[in-house]
């Protein structure tokens, strides 16, 4: 039963982690639940159809389907993350003024929203997928603790939600005035960590084969596949043996979202005209 | 705002009459821009993919193809030896009821292979040394190790 709780939980903690974010970043946007729970139900439904198809999926494209699969699936998320960080620099400052309520904001409002949702739907299907197929594989075996690894399993997956609940509410605890620039931060590596495993998919795929060379190893102080290790390659892309076209990958979404925003920060215009004008 | 500012005659910041246009100007940038960004981010993306690509189409290289069968959540075999240095491929076979992920931190591989199916991983030339490999699914017996020498 632990056992299948250790396997289900790290391969819930991304989705996890990214849900327990994209909770923080919405805060204070009108009817941002339905969006998101709509994301993780569309989530859900598609780790089911792909782990029903995952055959057909990986025989697809001359044996390359499922890299490739998930390397348009994780570079969709980023380019979600990466408007959603635009819309943010020049919003977020309304947003946490609590001044956005009703009209044109919240239509512009509910696109961020959709681009989110998305992420969150990827999230929950990378790996919810992988979740169906271990505990279908748990369930066909057969074997007289089949009872105890489901509970093990579904024991797993509340500790992802519960990782979810407890990101989110360490995030909200922040003051309102830094929130944003922490989750925008947050938001910022978990585009470059996803660009550089999108890379690694296109990599083990065989169509990325300049710069595949192992950069560095820190596998001694921490693996990819420990628990700790998983948290981090979520939050930052913690990679322990990083090929050269990753970190480049990586470094250049981190400098491309950073620059981007920059460029599009809001301009506190309404508060200084309102200043002079009063004067 | 504040180039603006700098830009206009002094004592124009009293004036609301540049302000409006500034915003409107924001405005219009804000519906337009995200498409242009987006598509500018796929651009730049598949700039990079070509570039990364046209060097060495995938498949124009003869590649040796290791067998690895996967039966009962055991690999065999569970040791597989390679020439280091050298790109190869390995094709692991499963022939349980139940999917499998073949999952390697030392090889930088994670690849699902559903039941009763097959699926080839490449691997780029490796340093001489042992790289360990396990069915994440059933990681207490399905375990091997690739020795590049």
């Amino acid at each position: 039963m632990l056992g299948t709780l250790i396997i289900v939980f790290r391969e819930v903690i991304e989705a996890g982690l990214v849900v327990g974010i994209v909770l923080s970043v919405t805060r204070g946007l009108a009817g941002r639940m339905p969006w998101i729970l709509g994301g993780i139900f569309l989530g859900v439904a598609g780790a089911l159809l792909l782990a029903i198809f995952a055959g057909t999926l990986a025989a697809a494209l001359e044996g390359i389907g499922q890299e490739l699969f998930n390397a348009a699936v994780l570079t969709t998320a980023v380019l979600m993350l990466t408007w959603h960080n635009v819309w943010m620099a020049r919003h977020g400052r309304e947003i946490a003024a609590e001044i956005q309520t009703v009209g044109k904001d919240v239509a512009r409002g509910s696109r961020s929203l959709a681009a989110l949702a998305v992420v969150v739907g990827i999230a929950v299907l990378r790996e919810g997928s992988e979740v169906v197929l271990f505990l279908y594989g748990v369930a066909l075996s057969g074997h007289d603790t089949v009872a105890a690894q489901i509970t093990g399993g579904f024991l797993g997956l509340a500790l992802g939600a519960g990782l979810s609940a407890f990101t989110y509410l360490g995030l909200v605890a922040i003051p309102t005035r830094y929130l944003f620039a922490v989750t925008g931060m947050l938001i910022t590596f978990l585009a470059a960590g996803m660009a550089a495993q999108a890379v690694a998919f296109l990599e083990q795929a065989d169509v990325i084969t300049l710069m595949t060379d192992t950069v560095w190893d820190t596998s001694w102080l921490l693996t990819d596949s420990s628990i700790a290790g998983r948290v981090l390659h979520t939050l930052i892309g913690y990679v322990d043996r990083p090929t050269g076209m990753e970190v480049v990958a990586y470094v250049a979404v981190l400098a491309a979202m950073t620059l981007i925003s920059r460029a599009f920060a809001h301009r506190p215009t309404g508060s200084k005209l309102s200043a002079t004008a009063a004067q | 705002m504040t180039r603006f500012a700098r830009l206009a005659p002094a004592g124009a910041g009293r004036t609301i009459v540049p302000q409006p246009r500034g915003r409107r100007f924001q405005l219009s940038a804000a519906l337009s821009w995200p498409l242009v960004l987006r598509n500018s981010t796929r651009i730049a993306a598949l700039v990079l993919g070509l570039a990364a690509t046209g060097l060495m189409p995938s498949g124009a290289r003869a590649e040796d193809k290791l067998a690895l069968t996967l039966k009962d959540h055991v690999f065999i075999p569970a040791e597989l030896t390679v020439p280091a240095g050298k790109a190869f491929s390995i094709e692991v076979t499963n022939e349980d009821a139940t999917a499998e992920e073949f999952d390697s931190d030392d090889l930088h591989v994670e690849k699902v292979i559903a039941a009763k199916s097959s699926g080839t991983i490449h691997i780029k030339p490796l340093k001489p040394g042992s790289y360990k490999f396990d069915g994440e699914y059933h990681d207490a017996t399905a375990k091997g190790v690739l020795i590049a020498k």
